[in-house]
């Protein structure tokens, strides 16, 4: 048996070793997860190699400050060996939980297996010790030095891969420095060195402990070193991902700012909390101004109240909220805003934060009423000057018509005159074509007139039950089907619709009634109407005929007010299609022609299966500018105001 | 003529020179040979109507029947119609809308006003006149209150 003891400073550099060490491992392991798929394998490398090698050099330091009295060499090969499995073991284990699908139970499997790994690179370096005497253990202290290398490996590695502040980091690294080193000491302590030969080597002591406190210096400034330099590279890799997370920043406010959108953020139970600026610069509310819900100040009386319920309705169902209000701006004015806010889940599912954003849509609300305004107007004028068209007319034909009187009685004074017959044939080919012209006009405005009070009409949205309703206009066609010697056919199951009878009414009606106008004489004719649905809660309605069909350049025309297609051999005035356009239009429909010259067309339109609420809301809304006296009254007076110029 | 209806002036309030005389025309062709008296704007026609001072005591013991278009170049004749509705003198002569327009809503909206009869100003100068003609076999009909 022999006195053993330890050289304090060595072992004072031991725990700095096992702490600092820790330190390092614990730096790269954060970065393990994060990294993309080539810089992971670099920081794993890494981490095992600081945590390994750390372990191992401070082991060693350890050993050479194990004073026995004996000199001790070691065996290079069993030294490595022990390096060796250190840093495979280490790297084992963090490549393990490092996985990315990795739980946070996988550190029970590789805690143990790391600590198991330690304490057979401790042994090992134990058995690499050459010294003249006896090594034995006692299986006790043995079998606790082994748990301590399982508990601080398992704590380590559960450190490693948990997201820590700084200091957190630095505290794990002391205490996981401590618990490496002090698996050391206890498993020296379980070893017993009895010397062969008691004294014979008294006399080297000396010169020995001289070697082996310079050995222990050159390992430990060598770890020193390669800590440094991988602190070094990982300081570097550190400002690199705060550039990174710098630029993702400044893009992601660009972003925001880009869609003229203001960024806010709400606590998990949807409290304004915290510094607001997007917030505080749109509204100049102040923080205490806006904290809580104090928000809602800024926003439109009229939308308040709804926002709020909104918003706890969201908050309370943990969905995205997507909503519309004004808010009063730093200047007073209201301004449009449609938002969208997210809930943003910690690693547990739970609800972090709400961020939130205000995108400005003043401008499109701007726009979009002018659109409305403008298309109104344009239906005035149609109105209008349908209207106005029409007096002069009336007098034109009335003149005409009296003129027509007068040649009859020219007729009468002139039958005597050698000129008598060709003045009177002159005079009644002039109002002939007069006439005619006169009647082709009146028609064309009578088809403006139609067309925009189609428009203007306000739509009464009922269910329908389509297969009746377009059963009810195929009968009602029959007599002309028949004639022609046609059939037409409605499917059984056309879905119900919600919209204006009427309307719908027109729009199928004019579409049967062209089908059977423009049948191919050479062929039975068949009109059939089917549907079918479409996205967006839309019905695709077909109506397909095999009738002469219609060439393509004049699938555009068709749609046209006065333009027909093909041979002028029906009578019409070219002003059914431009109706059923501006007619599913209004509906919130859009219609479209497939054909084949020779063997048939089809028209598709294609309906929401609900009412369209803006639209007719557009229809019934009487802007400021409106010149009639009431709203309700739109469709009757002619609007004087553009008038001014007239006599 | 007979007799209660010859004292009834014809106030024509219609912006259309041709029209006047295509009225005025057929109206004598019926043989209605009453007083016609025209306006070309709503101004002119109004202070006909309710004097220069606009209480109405002017058409006090006139017997009138008034033509109106619609169209007018400063007002609408549904303003025209509404204040002779509404004033106590000429409440009871017999409006008679005459205008291009044949909307539902409009013809609805002058009888709601109190208009007697609305006609639609056919182009169709055949039954434009016949229009007329019958019309003016109406007014020789018609009996027109003497305003107190």
């Amino acid at each position: 048996m022999i006195s053993t003891g330890y050289n304090p400073a060595l072992v004072a550099l031991s725990l700095a070793i096992a702490v600092l060490a820790s330190y390092t491992a614990l730096d790269f392991g954060g970065r393990v997860r994060d990294g993309g798929a080539r810089l992971r394998w670099a920081w794993l490398v890494g981490a095992a190699l600081a945590m390994g090698g750390g372990i191992w050099s401070m082991h060693f330091v350890g050993m050479l400050a194990f004073e026995m009295g004996l000199p001790a060499a070691y065996d290079l090969g069993r030294t490595l060996l022990s390096l060796l499995i250190a840093v495979a073991v280490t790297g084992a284990a963090l490549a393990w939980v490092g996985r990315r699908q990795a739980a946070r139970w996988d550190v029970l499997v590789a805690g143990p297996i790391m600590g198991i790994g330690v304490a057979a690179m401790h042994y090992t370096g134990m058995a690499a010790m050459r010294m003249p005497g006896n090594l034995a253990y006692s299986l006790p202290i043995v079998a606790l030095s082994v748990g301590i290398a399982v508990l601080a490996a398992t704590v380590a590695l559960w450190l490693t891969f948990r997201p820590t502040g700084i200091w957190q980091r630095f505290a794990a690294a002391l205490v996981m420095g401590v618990a490496v080193a002090g698996m050391h000491y206890t498993g020296m302590a379980a070893a017993t060195i009895t010397a062969e030969e008691s004294g014979a080597h008294s006399a080297h002591l000396a010169a020995t402990s001289v070697d082996q406190q310079n050995l222990a210096l050159y390992v430990a400034g060598v770890t020193f070193v390669i800590l440094f330099l991988a602190m070094l590279a990982s300081a570097f890799d550190q400002q690199r991902i705060q550039g990174e997370l710098r630029a993702s920043e400044e893009r992601f406010r660009a972003a925001v700012a880009a869609v003229r959108g203001v960024l806010w953020t709400n606590d998990p139970q949807g409290r304004m909390t915290g510094e607001q600026p997007g917030w505080a610069a749109l509204t100049g509310q102040t923080r205490a101004e806006y904290q809580n819900y104090g928000w809602a100040d800024a926003v439109h009386p009229d939308d308040r109240q709804p926002s709020v319920e909104a918003w706890n309705a969201t908050v309370a169902g943990r969905s995205t909220f997507v909503h519309e209000h004004r808010v009063r701006a730093r200047d007073g004015l209201w301004r449009h805003f449609s938002i969208r806010a997210v809930p943003v889940f910690d690693g547990h599912g739970a609800i972090r934060e709400w961020v939130g954003v205000h995108t400005d849509i003043t401008e499109q609300r701007e726009a979009e009423a002018e659109l409305r305004e403008s298309n109104e107007e344009i239906q005035r004028y149609a109105y209008i000057v349908s209207h106005d068209l029409r007096a002069p007319l009336v007098n034109v034909m009335g003149f005409t018509s009296e003129l027509e009187a007068v040649r009859e009685e020219l007729q009468t004074l002139l039958r005597d005159h050698p000129q008598g017959a060709r003045i009177n044939d002159d005079i009644a080919e002039s109002l002939g074509f007069i006439q005619a012209a006169i009647i082709k006009m009146e028609r064309l405005i009578a088809a403006i007139l139609k067309l925009s009070r189609e428009g203007r009409r306000r739509f009464d949205p009922e269910p329908l039950a389509m297969t009746h309703l377009v059963r009810g206009i195929a009968d009602a066609q029959r007599h002309q089907a028949d004639r022609k010697g046609a059939t037409v056919s409605v499917a059984e199951e056309l879905p119900e619709i919600v919209a204006d009878r009427l309307a719908v009414e027109q729009v199928f009606g004019n579409l049967i009634d062209n089908a059977l106008k423009y049948l191919d004489p050479a062929r039975p004719g068949t009109v059939e109407v089917t549907a079918s649905p479409a996205p967006g809660n839309r019905i695709r309605f077909a109506v397909s005929d095999n009738g002469r069909g219609i060439p393509p350049q004049d699938h555009g025309r068709i749609f046209e007010l006065f333009r027909r297609s093909g041979a002028q051999d029906q009578p019409g005035e070219g002003i059914g299609l431009a109706s059923v356009k501006a007619l599913v239009r209004a509906l919130g429909g859009r219609i479209e022609v497939s054909s084949q010259p020779g063997a048939g067309t089809t028209f598709i339109v294609t309906l929401p299966r609900g009412p369209v609420t803006d639209r007719s809301a557009a229809i019934t809304h009487c802007p400021t500018r409106c010149p009639w006296p009431r709203s309700d009254h739109a469709a009757a007076l002619p609007c004087r105001q553009h008038r001014d110029d007239r006599g | 003529m007979q007799p209660p209806f010859h004292a009834v002036s014809i106030v024509m309030i219609e912006d259309d020179e041709g029209h006047a005389r295509l009225i005025e025309r057929n109206i004598r062709r019926a043989g209605v040979n009453n007083e016609i008296v025209p306006f070309r704007d709503g101004t002119s026609a109004l202070e006909f109507l309710f004097g220069a001072d606009g209480s109405g005591e002017v058409s006090g013991r006139r017997h009138l029947l008034i033509l109106l278009d619609l169209n007018l170049p400063d007002m609408t004749g549904i303003d025209i119609l509404e204040r002779i509705k509404a004033n106590p003198h000429t409440k009871r002569s017999p409006v008679v809308v005459l205008t291009t327009t044949d909307d539902s809503r409009e013809i609805q909206r002058c009888y709601d006003l109190g208009a007697n009869v609305y006609i639609t100003k056919p182009v169709n100068y055949e039954g434009f006149s016949n229009a007329i003609r019958q019309l003016g076999l109406f007014f020789s009909v018609i009996q027109v209150p003497e305003i107190p």
